[in-house]
């Protein structure tokens, strides 16, 4: 037996934070488990336990490679990374040069880790037309929280570090429990059902929770806010509110409360097909046994009503008091080291920059420091884009970006595609380059996540196969050679400067894998401090909290909340609904995959190999579809099949289609990304005023027998 | 869909029959069988018979069982421990038949009528009765499998060997061997009355004893199995035989016919092990409340 | 002193660590999972989802210690019930006669390895060393016996020691397993079950499981909470500084 040791790292597998213990002997992983003296207590999930098999993958990238037949035809040379260097730097340069830096695009996807970076090298380069998936997951949230807390975060206080846990839990079009993405959130919140009171559950579907919560909601896909408007209704209209913190602390309460008047119980059950006492039910548990919190979904993020959604929803809170306080939601305060985000904010984004921004006349709550996704697209297929020269990194926008036969003809016209991931899949198919990535177990680099109040060492456990290279190593050698005046000797002194605020040096942390400001050090009420504003108040003009937003009065959109039937429904499009009677949702996540990750890797793939749509028994009887039958869904941008599951839990006359998922066993160049990916489905021309978000969970479709598929 | 519903339903146990379970049934089956023949043959004093029975226990019946085992070479561990269970009993059951059988074969030959020859046809009497009950005692016992679950089993499992056993003694008669013909026939004719008789009760008690038994026979029935059944156990196995077996009483048959007759009733006993093994199920794991 | 666990259903969101945890316990061969994940709903008026969390039950009465014909498989001192892999001769009595379907016989199809005719990661090799898997003898869950000896000996208590802890137990995010001994009255799996009205799979078989499920409501902690336990958590991970 040779050399043993273990390592202390920190997962990303989703978007990560559970701490790690990888054991090595000989350079090889051969034991994984969690880090028990870490926030999460030493447990892991599915995904990040099998990241022995993702490091080990035979199809990992090794090399860099450049396109040698037609775009998309899938003949690749191996090349050095100089030359892929030296390509990258002409090209974007000639770009540069020609049109202006803001014909270039960085796009991200949403793991791995590399926000910071893509954000920095795209301002560090001169352009904003950064693409994310974040106008579809978190970005509105962040904007609208920003509209309370300034830098827009606002998080469930599951940890008691106030001295109380919540009483009131609402799990909004959620699961956090399995959603995939936040694993280290998960396992707080799931502790935190120890001590609640009340769980309501807000979900077309039954989930495990919802079967054993207080109470449960089986809403109508995207008719959320008038739910919330109704449950704000009620909790006005019979005194329920929390007197203290409205007449002190919030602005335009009256306005809210007229605008409030025409939801009652009864019009949103009409609206929601939920019964009105349900309604009532809800909204004063959530007004009476305080303190509370919201657990907000995305698939609230992917309608395209969404930015009044959230918007109701943030008034909810409001009007119950439940901001800042211990137990209801809070804006948690960084540890010493400052805001992540700081890296890459300390270059502003210039005038210039943000006319550039692609879709920031439209969407100007989204289109401010991002560009809009579809926007971009729309432009590449109509010939006017104003990106030429796109580099990707992780993200496969050509399957999470709506209607993909769209995204996959606009593609084609961009003059030059770079794409770095960890395995050849349908975006790195189309790229003119491709770049191999490292994994979460094989770089040195500094994980924050969503609640800020930490950051976490990801200590390399072993080296990257043959020439892949951490994603912050790309963006500093490309940012040498383009704008070297913002980039670093190597990614150690990056490190360090990113620790420089909490005098640390990258050797420290990676030793203590986890720097935080927890219990007694977080800071509640902070609008009763100075916190924000000295004397107290909130960081917004009014200095109150705002129900009734001057900001979003200034940008043109409405400051109050209201609803808005989505693009596609029965009721806005009752002729469409004759041809396509069912309601489709694309957002059906499994707790093994993350996004389109994963369903290369044996163990996770093994859980469950074909996608999987869901459907009432009834709703399958009367298309003719049973159980474990593949079955088309159509809508009227396409067609795809998935494999049918009969779930009582789900609403009737819905369909629930399994969310980004492609074979990556499939031949080149697509993967099958025709076959079963939902957003073949959905529509890019309907988008939320304020963000863009187009609507993936409330679509009409309808489904029918396919032939089986072997 | 590989979770959800898995053990929800009705499973069947697929290790003793699917793929290099066959091996299993083959067996099962030729136990029964080779157990059945000596026993016939003891009754008819056959040496052909005898001879035959040990060839299919000793080279069929202990070959496949062999071949079943993923480990073979530790099959010595089987046979050193009787005390645990039916399946170390049934092997050292084979083994002394082989043994005992042997002896008894060349003492009929050398000996015939010796003290020791009966003694040795006495003890392979008990040990092919033996092979031919075991394996359905280790059904029976099966507590996961309510199918299985009757005292009914074994007793239909031997009944089919002898059945089996009568055939083949009818065959070895037409073939100039030195049985009865009429009374191997007279034999076969009763055990097959009786053989149908038995799976009829055997179905109709399964029926009743659990909603999972209940799908065994549903399955059996109609359901991906009941070719086998229809076909293979009631047209080969009791239909035509019986046909050809009581149309023999009342006048002259071609011996081809009776040989196939003999040949269908081979089948229907295979067909017959096959669907007990294949449709054997196990309750579900966590039922769904109806 | 009898090992047993508790799975609360009302904890268990589906996420299939278990599952994986166990492979890389014990090194699983691709085409086997000791563990199992049975998902279910109930439909009807008042409709329940449930994951069943399930692996060997460790029976008191165990049919496949009965049946086995080569004392491979038996029964430990400490309830455990242990397959040795030298003795199998792989008969698979004892696969059929298990009612809960825990046992699964290792033939050459389930080891192909987790890529099949590409490579065999370094990982698989590394555990072809450690983790003898034979191809035709049969497995399951063997409640992480080697972790329990291993614990024990250091004089670490199962279910309280995550060194001695099954590694299911030790990765489940909802700590929907619980461990512990089901002899003593005070262990936490005894305390659950008798508050929680434990119940057994198939208690019809009279085969005794030593896993218990648990079911029940989420909230009704009716007082405010105050307790230590964050602040406990906190001290235990040594930060705040
Ligand atoms: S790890 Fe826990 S929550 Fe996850 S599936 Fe297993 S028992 Fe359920
Ligand atoms: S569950 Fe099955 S394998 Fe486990 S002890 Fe019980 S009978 Fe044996
Ligand atoms: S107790 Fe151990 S062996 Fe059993 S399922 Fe859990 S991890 Fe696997």
């Amino acid at each position: 037996m040779g050399e043993r040791k273990i390592i202390k790292t920190t997962c990303k597998s989703c978007h990560g934070g559970c701490g790690v213990l990888a054991t090595v002997e000989d350079g090889v992983i051969v034991h994984i488990e969690g880090n028990p003296e870490s926030p999460t207590s030493g447990t892991m999930c599915s995904k990040g336990l099998s990241s022995i098999q993702h490091v080990n993958h035979p199809d990992r990238l090794l090399y860099p490679q450049k396109r040698v037949g037609e775009r998309g035809e899938g003949k690749w040379q191996r090349i050095s990374w100089n030359e892929a260097l030296d390509t990258i730097e002409q090209k974007m340069k000639e770009s540069i040069a020609k049109h202006g830096a803001t014909s270039i695009a960085v796009s991200q996807g949403t793991g791995r880790g590399y926000n910071e970076y893509t954000h920095r090298f795209a301002r560090s380069i001169g352009t904003a037309n950064i693409i994310t998936p974040g106008y579809i997951c978190h970005s509105p949230r962040l904007g609208l929280y920003g509209l309370v807390t300034g830098y827009g975060r606002l998080y469930c206080d599951y940890h008691g570090w106030g001295g109380e846990f919540p009483m009131t839990q609402i799990s909004w079009a959620k699961q956090l429990e399995i959603s995939s993405a936040d694993g280290e959130m998960a396992v707080w919140f799931l502790n935190s059902l120890k001590h609640v009171k009340n769980l309501i559950v807000i979900d077309p579907r039954e989930t495990a929770l919802s079967s054993r919560a207080t109470l449960w909601l089986q809403i109508r896909p995207g008719t959320d806010a008038a739910l919330a408007m109704a449950m704000i209704n009620v909790i006005i209209n019979e005194g329920l509110i929390d007197k203290e913190f409205v007449e002190k602390w919030t602005y335009g309460f009256d306005k809210l409360r007229e605008r409030v008047q025409e939801y009652t119980p009864e019009r949103a059950a009409e609206i929601t097909w939920l019964k009105a006492e349900d309604i009532v039910k809800a909204a004063r548990l959530f007004a009476i046994d305080t303190p509370g919190c919201i657990q907000i979904g995305s698939s609230l993020e992917r309608q395209a009503n969404c930015g009044q959604t959230l918007r109701a929803i943030i008034c909810l809170l409001g009007v119950t008091g439940n901001i800042e306080r211990p137990g209801s939601m809070i804006s948690w305060v960084p540890p010493d080291t400052g805001q992540r985000e700081d890296f890459f904010t300390e270059i502003p984004i210039t005038d210039e920059m943000r006319k550039g921004i692609v879709g920031s006349d439209k969407y100007k709550m989204g289109a401010a420091r991002t560009a809009h996704s579809d926007s971009v697209i729309k432009q590449l297929l109509n010939g006017d884009s104003v990106v030429k020269v796109w580099f990707s990194v992780g993200g496969q926008q050509i399957l999470h970006l709506a209607n993909t036969k769209e995204v996959m003809q606009a593609l084609k016209n961009l003059e030059f595609l770079i794409h770095a991931d960890q395995f050849m899949g349908p975006m790195a198919e189309i790229a003119d380059i491709v770049l191999p990535a490292a994994h979460w177990l094989e770089i040195d680099d500094i994980f924050d996540m969503h609640p800020r109040f930490m950051i976490e060492a990801h200590n390399r456990v072993v080296d990257p196969p043959g020439e892949a290279w951490q994603d912050s190593k790309i963006f500093n050698e490309i940012g040498k050679r383009i704008a070297p005046k913002y980039w670093f000797e190597n990614v150690e002194k990056m490190l360090d400067y990113q620790l420089k605020k909490g005098n640390m040096t990258w050797k420290d942390f990676s030793k203590k894998v986890i720097h935080a400001r927890m219990g007694k050090d977080q800071i509640y009420y902070k609008y009763k401090t100075d916190f924000w504003r000295k004397g107290g108040g909130f960081p917004t003009p009014s200095g109150k909290m705002e129900l009734y937003s001057t900001v979003l009065e200034n940008l043109g959109y409405d400051p109050l909340p209201y609803f808005q039937e989505p693009g596609e429904s029965p009721v806005s499009t009752p002729e469409l609904a004759k041809e396509y009677p069912l309601i489709l949702s694309t957002g059906y996540r499994q707790p093994f995959y993350f996004l389109s990750q994963y369903r290369n890797i044996p163990w996770l793939r093994s859980f469950q190999k074909d996608p999987v749509m869901q459907i009432h028994p009834d709703t399958a009887k009367e298309y003719g579809i049973e159980d474990g039958d593949w079955a088309w869904i159509e809508s009227p941008r396409g067609k795809i099949k998935q494999k049918a599951r009969l779930f009582p839990g789900i609403l009737k006359g819905m369909v629930m289609a399994t969310a980004n998922c492609f074979y990556p066993e499939m031949p080149a160049p697509l993967h099958g990304l025709l076959k079963s990916n939902p957003n073949v489905l959905t529509n890019n021309n309907h988008c939320d005023p304020m963000y863009g978000s187009p609507d993936l969970t409330c679509l009409l479709c309808k489904v029918y027998k396919a032939e089986d598929d072997k | 869909m590989e979770t959800h519903q898995w053990m929800i339903n009705y499973t069947r146990q697929t290790e003793w029959i699917d793929r290099r379970g066959i091996f299993l049934w083959i067996a099962f089956y030729t136990g029964g069988l080779g157990g059945g023949l000596y026993l016939v043959s003891l009754y008819f004093n056959s040496l052909w018979g005898m001879l035959i029975s040990w060839l299919i226990i000793a080279v069929i019946k202990g070959g496949t069982h062999l071949a079943y085992l993923g480990k073979p070479t530790r099959f010595w561990r089987i046979v050193t421990r009787p005390q645990t269970s039916w399946l170390a009993r049934g092997f050292i059951f084979v083994m002394l038949f082989v043994i005992f059988g042997a002896i008894q074969l060349v003492l009929t030959y050398w000996q015939p009528g010796s003290a020791a020859e009966i003694v040795f046809k006495a003890l392979g009497g008990i040990m092919a009765f033996a092979v031919a009950l075991y394996t359905g005692i280790i059904l029976k016992n099966m507590k996961g499998v309510p199918f299985w679950n009757s005292a009914l089993l074994p007793i239909l499992f031997v009944l089919c060997g002898i059945l089996g056993g009568f055939g083949l003694s009818v065959a070895i008669a037409l073939a100039g061997g030195d049985v009865n013909l009429s009374a191997a026939e007279m034999g076969s004719r009763i055990l097959l009355v009786a053989n149908a008789l038995v799976i009829i009760i055997y179905l109709l008690q399964a029926d009743h004893r659990e909603t999972v038994g209940r799908q065994s026979v549903i399955e059996q029935l109609r359901g991906h199995s009941a070719p086998i059944f229809w076909i293979g156990i009631v047209a080969l196995g009791i239909v035509i035989p019986l046909t050809i077996a009581f149309t023999s009483l009342y006048t002259e048959i071609a011996s081809g016919l009776i040989i196939f007759g003999v040949a269908c009733e081979i089948i229907g006993g295979l067909a017959l092990r096959y669907n007990v093994l294949k449709v054997g199920a196990y309750k579900p794991l966590v039922a769904k409340p109806q | 002193m009898r090992w047993g666990m508790v799975v609360d259903l009302s904890k268990c969101v589906r996420c299939y660590a278990c599952l994986a945890a166990c492979r890389i316990e014990h090194f699983l061969p691709m085409g086997i999972n000791w563990p199992k994940l049975v998902a279910m709903d109930t439909g009807g008026d008042d409709p329940t989802v449930s994951t069943y969390s399930v692996r060997c039950n460790q029976c008191k009465d165990a049919p496949c210690v009965e049946v086995c014909p080569t004392g491979a498989t038996q029964q430990r001192e400490d309830g455990i019930v242990s397959i040795d892999q030298d003795k199998c001769v792989g008969c698979r009595y004892c696969v059929v006669a298990c009612p809960y379907q825990n046992r699964t016989f290792l033939s050459k199809d389930k080891d192909q390895g987790f890529f099949p005719g590409i490579i065999q990661t370094d990982f698989e090799k590394a555990g072809k060393k450690l983790y003898k898997h034979q191809v035709g003898t049969t497995e399951k869950c063997n409640f992480c016996a080697e972790r329990i000896d291993a614990g024990t000996a250091k004089g670490l208590k199962p279910g309280v020691d995550r060194e001695a802890t099954p590694a299911c137990v030790n990765t489940c995010p909802a700590r929907a397993l619980t461990f512990g001994d089901l002899d003593d009255p005070n262990s936490e799996v005894s305390r659950l079950i008798s508050e929680k009205k434990g119940f057994q799979l198939h208690p019809e078989y009279n085969t005794d499981p030593s896993v218990y499920f648990i079911d029940g409501k989420i909230g009704q902690s009716d007082e405010k909470k105050v307790d230590d336990e964050p602040q406990k958590e906190l001290k235990a991970i040594g930060v705040g500084d």
